[in-house]
């Protein structure tokens, strides 16, 4: 599968709050620990849906957590 | 490794066992087992009953054992799954032309082209059809794992 174009800080603001696992996150979301390992490696950019609530879990604008590399 | 993964592994292993099971009760010594309509049927019908049971173990096992909250696939593996289907349906196209080419092998042939496996007879086709549902179900499912690993 080929490299998403999309430039995540899904890791980095994870690992800012604290005790934040892989896990807790996947199971906030409603989705498995592979699929946030996935995002957070940028090997799978998720939905419109599934970035909406990151951005919602994170208390985010999207952008913030979700940009496309051409932006950066 | 996910509830999807494990399930697509359980799945993989049960199609291994069914076919291994298929092949060591249609092939003796000398290629095909010259079989009566009984016989095909009691073949088929393990290779199917085998299957589920195998699927209805995994199925009962991992959900007994599994952490994940929610045993459905999420939006990435339904993706992968998508992309596996057709990959598994692209191998089973390709290999229903392969038994027409064949096919077209023993007309020009004469029915002995393939010995005991020939296509004429009821236990070749069977043969050849449940080999073909097998590879290509088998393909999807390593399509999957792989997908899971790269995506």
């Amino acid at each position: 599968m080929r490299k998403s174009n999309v430039i995540t800080k899904v890791r980095i603001f994870r690992e800012a709050a604290p005790k934040q696992s892989q896990q807790i996150l996947a199971d906030a979301l409603g989705v498995s620990r592979q699929t946030i390992i996935a995002i957070e490696s940028g090997r799978y950019a998720p939905s419109l849906d599934l970035a909406l609530r990151i951005a919602k879990y994170f208390k985010q604008p999207v952008e913030t957590i979700f940009t496309l590399k051409d932006d950066e | 490794m996910s509830y999807y993964e494990k399930i697509i592994q359980g799945l993989s292993v049960a199609i291994i066992v069914a076919y291994g099971s298929f092949v060591f009760m249609m092939v003796g010594d000398d290629g095909l087992i010259a079989a009566n309509a009984g016989y095909l049927l009691t073949c088929l019908v393990i290779y199917v009953v085998v299957i589920i049971i195998i699927t209805v173990i995994c199925i009962v096992y991992l959900s007994s054992k599994s952490k994940q909250q929610n045993v459905e696939p999420d939006e990435r593996e339904e993706l992968v799954d998508i992309k596996s289907e057709r990959v598994g349906y692209f191998i089973l196209e390709f290999s229903v032309i392969g038994l027409v080419l064949l096919s077209l092998v023993e007309a020009f042939n004469g029915n002995e082209a393939f010995g005991s496996f020939s296509l004429t007879s009821s236990a070749g086709l069977i043969f050849a059809l449940i080999s073909v549902v097998s590879i290509s179900g088998f393909s999807r499912l390593v399509a999957a794992i792989i997908g899971t690993h790269r995506a």
